[in-house]
């Protein structure tokens, strides 16, 4: 029996040809788009699951709450936490802290390599992670100051072939550190990817205990590991009066209050981690495009289905005469849909090969085609063709099965006009899909090509920005600074703690009138950055050079002077460690991204730590290519042998919504994708259509009508579908824009022209796909249409 | 076999019942080859349609082998209609994406059939009508008489006790329309019981009993 259907199925698709292509088109690409989506959810639900415990770690995470602030959450916090916990809590088994990983640059055999992300951390890291080590012992490999394991690529790069064990490297800050292990690098899954883990102990072996207490440094993590019977929330009652006693009794005085809680192990990176927000939101986006295109390509399938069913009536009929129960009809589309939908899943897998380096880039990973076919995704995939083939095969199944035989057999059934058919109603919401995402995606790239533009308050335009690293060039960089102002073609020079590029740190400050200290924004620069970034200044007067008069002299910005409501700042007085007079306003600038309002800022001539970080160089543009040599050379007079660090600025911003342009291309190309299956739909309609209308047509020509008229005849009740489809995409795309937009401080306005765009362009191109083939089916003589019958 | 009591089709349209058939009072016992004759429309087919089970009567009883048949569900109406009755049609009504030797085989399925019983029965069948060539062919491979004669090995593959043949010869020339009759009389004489519906005066004389149809009712 069931041959018989698949013979049947096959050879309809065969015979069929467009049909068979509009539909397995519409859903090789659906399941495609799904199969990515499915992987991008997976990989990201799976993060950190690979560890033995598990589900038994959690991240110590505090929110600072600070009088006149906002409340600040982050797992950054002091160091003493976390033996503090294992001394007072029953239920931690054990614990582990690392000083938060950062770029170093080690040096051996005169070679220096940059390593990025380098943490510091105890031998305890590797009781709580699951982590492979090559050689070495991970329970003493970091047990004294000075010693190091490294990462399985990491010592590849530096070492070669060479055994690492032992060997001796040094860092930037005259370290030297013996490695002592070498570890498998971590999965991609990972929030714990480091390339070196340094003993804890290096850290402090020179600083006394002050800087580990509970108000030392806020520059560590910390991990525990409940014991096999404890739950989370038994700890977590604990905490106020754990923090009382430890911290927050001490720094009640100041208005500060900490509050700890913990995050479980695998839902940091989808809930807690910096990225969290934004991937949450691509989730979700891109779940229901994916879950759009399915159903544009179910809704062509119904619809072509149904349209042709007129044809396959007579075979329903005879089946049915022929002995076959309601059931087996409905067996029989089933199976046929479900052959086509296998087909199509078929076609996807190779769509999926052809499209992973899209996705790869979207995804900054490197997936291959292994990585999307392993057992998990396969079922799910396998789950959700499986219930498409039932989903779309079953409405028009039941429908045609239902049909009475004797009346098959005799005539076909007539459509009846003027009634709102589901046909009618799935064709609009196709439409309404269609016109909703064009507009989404018109106001999205409206949206990013106005960030792209504005006007940050700063100059971007051939900026180079230099890290300086090493003791030497820290100490001289006024020197360095004098040398770059002697290249032909550099305008500008200043150096600074931080670019305006992805936000200034914070600290406390207690401005005139201020009982506690508040968080602001501060950067710490020469007084060449207002001149070098072209920063307007207000009100008051720069920075003196190379005076000392002014090192505890403060700048502040318009947003600033906005939030403490002072008219005239100049010469009022702000409290850090001693006391500060504004001596100038600067005007606003944008040094965070544009997701957020610009945000009070303070500007100091007189580094906390004492030293710089950044130099930013401006030069004019044609001499690009001498100038960045003749800067790399100054630069390495003063760097010992570092290899010099640079970016542009204005690369170095399009950096920051480099998300957002990947996002921007994805949900282009996906609604360019939906737009054209649910075109694909419109013709397959238009051409059954004309089909069954020919007759109709030939008979109106033969009766005097203009090919015109009978165009505008059919074409009527499509431009009735769009019209309805635009009621219902509108406000649906509004919503959705004003949504998205709400993520961002400075917006494009949300042009009418958008709206007014996507609809008159569905419009035309359906009209035209419709003309098309009305006019050529009403061009033919009106006899050939005729005699047939 | 079969006895119709009162049986009455209409159709419903803005409250105005049309009638197709009206008062039908018929008994056919087994053996009889049945012609039913009378000018279009007046209720011939619908007659047929309702006796093989495709369609249902507006009101009257209808015994199957004292069998109630207005009384059944579609589940037992199926599984009379598919074990007892082969149909023969004008236009033949052959599934085009099927071959000649799948046309056979698939009552045969819907009867679930086992399959070495199926090979045989089809073999049989393509062996007596002499199409053991054209067994791969598609319908529209096939001449019209070709073609009728697929439908009527078809029709009586699953040794139906009652074949209903609407108008068998209707669109075929006289050759092949005699072929056909010649077939149906030999089945005939081999037990199964006829209804066929023609027009044709010569046709119906290949029955043993010609019931007059006009406007529904029965000419008696």
């Amino acid at each position: 029996m069931f041959e018989n259907y698949l013979k049947t199925a096959l050879r309809n698709l065969l015979q069929k040809k467009i049909f068979s292509l509009i539909n397995i088109s519409g859903f090789a690409i659906g399941i495609c788009a799904v199969v990515f989506i499915l992987h991008y959810v997976q990989f990201n639900l799976s993060y950190d699951d690979y560890h033995q415990n598990a589900d038994r770690i959690f991240r110590v995470s505090v929110v600072s709450q600070i009088k006149g602030s906002d409340d600040f959450d982050s797992p950054v916090f002091t160091p003493p936490i976390g033996p503090a916990m294992l001394k007072d809590f029953p239920e931690i088994e054990n614990y582990t802290r690392y000083r938060t990983a950062r770029p170093e640059n080690l040096i051996y055999n005169n070679n220096t390599y940059k390593i990025e992300d380098v943490a510091f951390a105890e031998n305890t890291f590797f009781n709580l992670f699951s982590v492979e080590f090559i050689s070495g012992n991970p329970s003493s490999c970091l047990s004294a100051p000075n010693q190091i394991a490294l990462s399985k690529s990491t010592a590849g790069k530096i070492f070669g072939s060479e055994n690492p064990i032992g060997k001796i490297i040094s860092a930037e800050n005259n370290e030297n550190y013996t490695v002592t292990g070498v570890y498998e690098d971590a999965p991609k899954n990972s929030e714990l990817r480091f390339n070196g883990i340094a003993s804890f102990k290096t850290l402090y072996k020179n600083v006394n205990g002050n800087a580990m207490g509970w108000n030392g440094g806020h520059q560590y993590m910390t991990y525990v590991l409940l014991k096999k019977d404890s739950y989370k929330k038994s700890v977590e009652e604990k905490f106020p009066s754990f923090m009382w006693s430890n911290i927050n009794k001490y720094f009640e005085g100041i208005g500060v209050k900490y509050s700890a809680y913990l995050q479980p192990l695998k839902d940091i990176h989808t809930e807690y981690s910096e990225n969290a927000k934004g991937l949450k939101t691509n989730i979700m986006i891109f779940s229901i495009i994916a879950l759009f295109i399915i159903l544009l390509a179910c809704i062509n399938f119904i619809n072509l289905f149904m349209a042709r069913s007129i044809k396959r009536n007579k075979e329903i009929g005879i089946r049915k005469v022929l002995g076959a129960h309601r059931k087996d009809i409905l067996y029989q589309f089933i199976t046929e849909s479900s052959l086509l939908i296998v087909v199509s899943a078929a076609v996807a897998v190779f769509l999926s090969a052809a499209a992973l380096p899209v996705y790869n880039r979207f995804t900054g990973q490197e997936f291959t085609f292994l990585n999307l076919l392993n057992i998990k995704l396969i079922i799910s995939a396998l789950l959700a063709v499986g219930l498409l083939c039932l989903s779309a095969g079953f409405y028009p199944s039941f429908v045609l099965s239902s049909f009475q035989p004797a009346q098959i057999i005799k005539k076909p059934l007539f459509n009846r006009p003027g009634k709102i058919t589901l046909k009618g109603a799935l064709v609009v919401f196709q439409f309404a899909i269609s016109i909703a995402l064009i507009i989404c995606t018109l106001l999205i790239n409206n949206q990013l090509d106005y960030i792209k533009e504005k006007e940050l308050g700063f100059d971007k335009e051939n900026q180079i920005c230099i890290s300086l690293s090493g003791r030497r060039m820290k100490a001289e960089y006024g020197s360095m600074k004098a040398e770059m102002l002697k290249i032909k073609g550099v305008v500008n020079a200043a150096v600074s703690s931080g670019i305006p590029v992805n936000g200034f740190t914070s600290n406390g400050y207690s401005p005139e009138g201020f009982q506690n200290p508040i968080m602001i924004n501060v950067v710490d620069a020469e007084p060449d950055f207002l001149k070098t970034y072209n920063i307007p200044l207000i009100t008051g007067r720069n920075f003196f050079p190379e005076s000392l008069a002014d090192k505890d002299a403060y700048l502040v910005n318009e947003a600033f002077a906005r939030k403490m409501n002072w008219k005239d700042p100049v010469g009022k007085e702000i409290e850090r460690n001693g006391i500060h007079t504004i001596i100038g306003v600067v005007k606003d600038f944008n040094f965070a991204s544009l997701h957020d309002r610009i945000a009070p800022l303070i500007i100091t001539c007189n580094p906390e730590m004492g030293e710089y970080d950044y130099m930013t160089v401006k030069i004019k543009s044609p001499e690009l290519i001498s100038v960045i040599s003749s800067i790399r050379n100054v630069y390495n007079s003063f760097s010992d042998g570092m290899p010099m660090d640079y970016t542009f600025i204005d690369e170095s911003l399009q950096k920051v919504y480099e998300q957002e342009s990947i996002f921007r291309e994805i949900f282009t190309c996906f609604a360019f994708i939906a737009v054209v299956i649910a075109l694909l739909g419109i013709l397959g309609l238009t051409l059954f259509a004309v089909e069954r209308k020919k007759k109709e047509i030939a008979i109106r020509k033969a009766l005097g009508a203009k090919i015109a008229g009978i165009t505008l005849l059919i074409s009527k009740q499509f431009s009735l579908w769009i019209i309805l489809a635009n009621i219902i995409a509108w406000p649906a795309a509004y919503y959705f824009i004003k949504k998205w937009l709400a993520d961002y401080a400075y917006t494009a306005e949300i042009s009418f022209l958008s709206f007014i765009l996507a609809a008159a362009g569905v419009f035309v191109i359906s009209l035209i796909i419709i003309c098309f083939y009305i006019i050529r089916a009403a061009i033919n003589n009106p006899v050939e249409s005729l005699k047939y019958e | 076999m079969i006895k119709l009591i009162n049986i009455e089709k209409y159709y419903t349209n803005k409250l105005i019942k049309t009638y197709v058939l009206r008062n039908i009072e018929l008994e056919i016992k087994e053996g009889e080859f049945i012609s039913v004759m009378g000018p279009s429309g007046a209720g011939k087919s619908t007659l047929l349609n309702i006796i093989g089970m495709l369609d249902t009567p507006s009101n009257g009883e209808y015994y199957f082998y004292n069998e109630p048949v207005h009384k059944m569900n579609e589940k037992k109406l199926n599984e009379l209609h598919k074990n007892h009755i082969g149909f023969v049609f004008q236009q033949y009504h052959l599934i085009d994406e099927l071959t000649v030797y799948e046309n056979l085989e698939t009552p045969l399925l819907y009867q679930k059939v086992k399959t070495d019983q199926r090979k045989g029965r089809i073999a049989e069948i393509l062996d007596r009508f002499n199409m053991v060539a054209k067994k791969d062919l598609f319908p529209n491979q096939l001449s019209g008489g070709q073609q009728q004669l697929v439908a009527v090995a078809r029709a009586i593959i699953g040794n139906p006790k009652l074949i209903l043949a609407d108008e068998p010869t209707g669109n075929l020339h006289s050759g092949q329309g005699r072929e056909i009759m010649q077939i149906l009389k030999k089945l005939n004489e081999d037990g199964t019981t006829i209804i066929q519906v023609t027009h044709n005066e010569e046709n119906a004389k290949y029955g043993n009993r010609i019931i007059k149809l006009a406007d529904g009712w029965i000419e008696k």
